[in-house]
């Protein structure tokens, strides 16, 4: 019996596809993380105030939902609600997050697979420049930016954040970096629309050429919800498709 | 074009986002290994291999030993590969058992007793401390031509105004209080360690209202000697700023979020390692 194994790259952790194959028929393929980061264990006994700083190192590619939900079960389990002013920085936290992390899973991690290249900073080098791929990668660290930016003013540091605290957050946003943050957002908001084009163009062109990569099969897609709309921040999940709560 | 590689040992991969969030070196070095954004298998030869993350895994020390044979320069980047890391929280009497056990339960590589620095295995050139490091200083790294400029302490990068007479008697942690603007977090009863601390990050936290933990290392002052002399330094500006017991500080610098830093350069109490002197770290 031969054993393959495919370490696997562009995703945020390590692992590998481990496939099995016995006189030249395969019998089993899995998919196996390879990295224990264990914080169940290694936080135990240690000050419960001091987790919101501690636990966003559990990942650097989502560390703000870390920080959040840190600080979020240490409100539930003292029975403190935080000002509302407060909750709406840790939403701008989650939406900032939001930004950063669908433009690394879109154009960072998948991009380069529509294209048939190792990287995004090889989709203009082997494909030449044209209107969609011109500065491609630069265009896509910048999208990711100016998430990290938004994170960065609303959580303090820049990856691991800080500001979120039981019963509120540090500081607030200054009338100047807001009005600086909303400049940057609008300006960078077209630039993520048009890669977004180009993305879904050369998924329906990969999909012509490779038949179905399982995006036709029904799919249920999922939010935390406020009253009635998306909030990241918020503590309900609705199901799509008309499943109600 | 300069050719860099980044080796992904054990982390939460904020080292590489930190990186990635520098959109200037895209034209001008080239990336040509980095599992988080490449596909490539194997190291190539580099002129600059930048590792994060602690060898906590017997793969991560054969990727390890491999990777810096064909690198010409090499830099251990962020508090896990300068010390192992956050993962040295699970090394404590208390649950370095659960912890081993726990990993057992899954298909992972064979964990080593516990997360070592890079340099406990092969030799660094150079040290890039944070938690993460900026992208400013990663771009320090890869730019040696560009000038850049650090304060030696994160205090004169915060830019918040110590007080004479505005002395706390003990420290108020996040459980009460609210954090004043513009006045120094110690004025304030905070734990903030950025007196001591290397600058070079701009004082993100102490800005934000958070106090400074240290990410960065000590600064060069300290940063040839074990861990004490810069706990007591520590200790003597909360002596001189604050009327706080000194055993409430000590106890409070040993809790895992400080320790987790303050200790990242300092294992030299055991006398094995060789110092890691001041100009090899930015
Ligand atoms: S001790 Fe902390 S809050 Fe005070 S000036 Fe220094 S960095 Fe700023
Ligand atoms: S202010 Fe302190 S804790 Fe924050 S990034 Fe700088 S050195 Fe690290």
């Amino acid at each position: 019996m031969a054993t393959l194994t495919f370490p696997l790259s562009r995703i945020e952790g390590h692992a590998q596809v481990v496939i099995e194959v016995r006189n030249g028929e395969v019998i089993s393929a899995h998919f196996q993380a390879t990295e224990y980061r264990g914080f169940e264990h290694l936080v135990q006994g240690g000050p419960a105030e001091q987790m919101p700083v501690i636990v966003p190192r559990i990942c650097g590619v989502c560390s703000t939902a870390h920080h959040v939900a840190a600080v979020k079960t240490l409100e539930d389990i003292y029975g403190i609600t935080p000002p509302p002013v407060a909750i709406e920085i840790r939403e701008l936290l989650m939406l900032g997050q939001l930004i950063q992390n669908q433009a690394t899973s879109l154009f960072i991690f998948t991009m380069p697979d529509r294209f048939g290249v190792a990287s995004i900073y090889d989709v203009e080098q082997n494909l030449g420049a044209d209107d969609a791929t011109a500065s491609i990668a630069t265009r896509a660290l910048q999208v990711r930016q100016v998430g990290t930016h938004l994170i960065t003013v609303a959580g303090g540091q820049f990856i691991h954040p800080v500001k979120a605290v039981v019963g509120g957050v540090t500081s607030g946003i200054s009338a100047e970096a807001a009005a600086q943050m909303r400049a940057e957002l609008s300006q960078m908001l077209p630039v993520a629309c048009e890669l977004f084009d180009t993305y879904w163009k050369a998924s329906l062109a990969m999909g012509a050429r490779i038949g179905t990569w399982g995006d036709d099969a029904p799919a249920c897609y999922i939010s935390a919800i406020g009253a009635d709309e998306p909030r990241y921040y918020g503590d309900k999940v609705r199901q799509g498709a008309g499943a109600g709560l | 074009m300069k050719r860099f590689a980044v080796l992904q040992l054990s982390g939460c991969a904020g080292c590489e986002v930190s990186l990635i969030n520098a959109d200037e070196w895209v034209n001008r070095f080239e990336l040509v290994y980095m599992p988080l954004v490449i596909s490539v298998y194997d190291v190539p030869e580099v002129d600059v291999l930048l590792i994060s993350g602690g060898v906590r895994t017997d793969e991560d020390l054969y990727k390890l030993r491999q990777a810096v044979r064909r690198a010409r320069q090499v830099v251990a980047v962020g508090t896990c590969a300068i010390s192992g890391g956050v993962a040295n929280l699970g090394d404590r009497d208390e649950v370095r058992e659960l912890f081993l056990a726990g990993a057992q339960r899954y298909h992972v590589p064979r964990l080593l007793p516990k997360s070592h620095p890079v340099d406990s295995y092969v030799h660094v050139d150079l040290y890039l401390p944070g938690c993460p490091p900026t992208s400013e200083l990663f771009m320090a790294v890869l730019d040696e031509g560009r000038e850049f400029k650090a304060s030696k302490i994160v205090c004169q990068e915060c830019g918040r105004t110590k007080l004479r007479d505005m002395r706390p008697t003990s420290l108020v942690g996040f459980q009460r209080g609210h954090v004043l603007p513009d006045i120094c977090l110690i004025n304030q009863g905070y734990l903030c360690v950025g007196s001591s601390t290397r600058g070079g990050c701009r004082a993100p936290c102490p800005r934000a209202g958070h106090p400074c933990v240290g990410c960065r290392g000590p600064s060069d002052v300290f940063i040839e000697q074990e861990s004490a002399v810069w706990l007591k330094s520590i200790k003597r500006v909360f002596a001189s700023m604050t009327e706080i017991a000194e055993q409430e500080i000590d106890e409070a610098l040993r809790s895992p979020q400080l320790a987790l830093f303050l200790f990242q350069f300092a294992d030299y109490a055991g006398g094995e390692r060789a110092v890691r002197p001041k100009e090899r770290v930015l």
